[in-house]
């Protein structure tokens, strides 16, 4: 009996500390739901950043050994199978086609397929007839 | 009462709680995406630099078409953001062609055919002393730079010269050396040289007899990008008589303007 006495007087949890409970929870919860979504787009940033970077630099590589006359302005779409996009821009900063000495700006910029923002732009000077080597 | 103080107490350590969490991931994933820019930059700044490197040995190139080959130091603007800066010690811009060096005159006791020049029209070099190497016991005698003798005297191998300072103005001109003379014929003898130069700066030992294809300079590229502190630079040699860059490697050293 005393303890249906207890049982009975024991008070369940009231709605407005029920609505105060939920109400902290969701202070806690919200934010921390809002950064767990972008720590993970950050890894998925990451990710897209440092291939890109792999990409623009295999393509100066490629630059580097490639013919001087052959190193022409290009688009390359889903360069080397990996989703994403290469741009090689290339000017004269001195001399022209003919000139006997000329020196070449090289822009390569690296963009998602699905995505226009630019993610790495490498910059390079090459001049005319400049080969590495003994 | 108790209880509901508990409750507060409760709750406030909860958002606590959240809010070190909250502070943590922040403050980790803008560390993640800062150390992966600056992954980017350094990956672009190599490329900058080595664009320092062709456009000195480009203008180089094109100054030697029509006389004495030359490239100008300090720092040129790629674009608003990007810039490259270009320097030398005075060793490394001391130029010596060991492509026309040949024995003879006097019983085959000079050494000739030697020129040297200033890489830059930016800064004038100049010559302090000669430390001259060769495999016999004859003696150095006579040094003649520029119809001018810069050493007379006795000396034995390996022969620090303190010669009367030379200076290469920085208006692009080829000098002659006339001769190096020694006491005695040096036909098949391995002679070597090199310069220390005023700024304390001495450049690599040129072997110079017999003749071989050198005629380089040594340049410095610092790249940048406008606001950062992040910096990288490339030293690079070039052999203008085989148009080659023979060696290209990073130091560690910042050049400012």
């Amino acid at each position: 009996m005393k303890l249906i006495r207890r049982l009975r007087h024991k008070a369940g949890f009231t709605l407005i500390e029920l609505v105060m409970t939920v109400v902290v929870i969701g202070i806690i919860a919200v934010p921390l739901a809002l950064l767990i979504n972008q720590q993970i787009k950050s890894v998925f940033v990451s990710q897209d950043l440092t291939v890109a970077r792999n990409l623009a630099r295999f393509e100066m590589e490629k630059i580097n050994n490639i013919p001087y006359a052959d190193i022409v302005s290009a688009d390359f779409s889903n360069y080397q199978g990996y989703g994403y996009n290469v741009v090689r821009a290339v000017s004269y900063v001195e001399g022209n086609d003919t000139s006997p000495e000329s020196l070449k700006k090289i822009t390569v910029s690296v963009v998602k397929s699905d995505n226009a923002q630019i993610l790495a732009v490498l910059i390079t000077y090459l001049a005319k007839n400049v080969s590495y080597g003994l | 009462m108790n209880k509901k103080g508990i409750v507060l107490v409760a709750a406030v350590i909860l958002i606590i709680f959240a809010a070190v969490v909250t502070f943590s991931i922040t403050t980790f994933i803008i560390q993640r995406l800062s150390q992966e820019q600056d992954n980017q930059a350094r990956a672009k700044y190599i490329y900058l630099a080595k664009a320092g490197i062709h456009n000195a040995i480009y203008f180089f190139r094109l100054h030697d078409i029509a006389g004495n080959g030359y490239f100008s130091l300090g720092q040129t603007n790629i674009d608003a953001n990007n810039f490259f800066v270009l320097s030398a010690t005075a060793a490394d811009l001391l130029m010596l062609n060991t492509s026309h060096s040949s024995v003879g005159n006097q019983g085959n006791r000079d050494l000739l055919g030697l020129t040297i020049q200033n890489a830059t029209n930016t800064k004038a070099i100049t010559i302090d002393r000669m430390i001259v190497t060769w495999n016999n016991n004859r003696k150095l005698k006579q040094i003649r730079i520029n119809n001018s003798d810069v050493f007379n005297g006795n000396l034995k191998s390996p022969a620090n010269v303190n010669i009367t300072n030379f200076t290469l103005n920085k208006l692009p001109k080829i000098y002659n050396i006339e001769y190096i003379r020694f006491n005695n014929d040096m036909r098949g003898v391995k002679i070597s040289v090199q310069f220390v130069m005023s700024d304390g700066s001495i450049t690599r030992n040129f072997g110079v007899f017999p003749a071989s294809s050198t005629y380089s300079f040594t340049i410095k590229s610092t790249s940048k990008i406008v606001n950062s502190d992040i910096y990288r630079t490339i030293q690079a040699d070039y052999n203008t008589l085989t148009g080659r860059i023979t060696d290209c490697r990073e130091i560690n050293t910042q050049i400012t303007p």
